[in-house]
């Protein structure tokens, strides 16, 4: 990379003619906008949903998440809510660390963690969705 | 280094370039301020994740787990979290709305965005009072 201190011969079109695009530079964000839009009504209806569920005692919130509009709801802020996450987090690393190695083991462990948190929650709400629990 | 290189008629080894002043040197201003908090609130809503997260497994598992979750929530540190939790998402929601107004293209004068950013954290603060007071008053209705 350009940040070493190594002389370097070749310009900086030189460096990287030939290698091709990598055409999907925007992706990231660009999902990041579309999930930030769809959140918009999205958390909303979600706080909505905990505020009700305030204090609740546990028959009445298992009642309320066995509604399919709940269900649903949910799921669907899960789902958006921690693509977006690891959109974000990993845009965080990617600004501040610099260790190439330390960078990738971050990213990997954002994508695990958020894959495996979005799945947790995901099992929950379809376990209580069909009145799985006790 | 530099002179051998030129010498060899080699290509003259590239000058440091300039770079643009860094954070240190501006003062501190209320767009920056809004910048970085975006930032921190989303780290702190992935950490608060853990928290909702916390609360659908217990609520799957069983009367035993989501009264444990309950009794913690319903404690002085839970409550912190829960407000640092709600607080985090009305901000981001704000700054969030503000970043797509700027994807339009639009709201980029100093004077706009001075003010916006003013409106993130008041706005911020307003909704995380509404949502706090609604859910003293008519939380548990369903």
């Amino acid at each position: 990379m350009s940040l070493s201190n190594k002389p370097q011969f070749k310009t900086p079109i030189g460096r990287v003619r030939g290698r091709g695009s990598a055409k999907d530079g925007t992706a990231a964000f660009w999902h990041q906008r579309l999930t930030a839009l769809a959140l918009i009504p999205l958390s909303v209806l979600c706080i909505g949903f905990m505020i009700a569920l305030t204090g609740a005692d546990y028959a009445s919130a298992a009642a309320a998440m066995r509604s399919p509009l709940a269900g649903v709801l949910m799921l669907m802020f899960l789902l958006v809510g921690f693509y977006h996450m690891s959109i974000g987090l990993t845009h965080i690393v990617d600004d501040y660390v610099h260790w190439e190695l330390g960078k990738l083991g971050l990213n990997l462990a954002i994508k695990l963690g958020c894959l495996g948190l979005g799945l947790a929650c995901i099992l929950s709400v379809l376990k209580l969705s069909f009145g799985g629990a006790a | 280094m530099a002179e051998s290189q030129e010498a060899a008629g080699a290509a003259p080894a590239m000058r440091p370039r300039p770079l643009s002043p860094h954070l240190q040197i501006y003062g501190w201003k209320i767009t920056m301020a809004a910048s970085i908090t975006h930032r921190i609130t989303g780290v702190g809503l992935a950490i608060g994740s853990l928290l909702l997260t916390c609360w659908l497994l217990a609520l799957a598992d069983g009367p035993e787990s989501y009264a444990a979750l309950q009794a913690f929530l319903g404690g002085w540190f839970g409550k912190l979290l829960l407000l640092g939790f709600t607080w985090s998402l009305m901000y981001h929601l704000c700054n969030g709305v503000r970043h797509l107004f700027w994807d339009t293209g639009r709201g980029f004068e100093v004077a706009t965005a001075n003010r916006t950013a003013w409106s993130a954290f008041t706005g911020s603060v307003l909704l995380t009072l509404i949502a706090w007071v609604l859910a003293y008053s008519c939380g548990g209705s369903i």
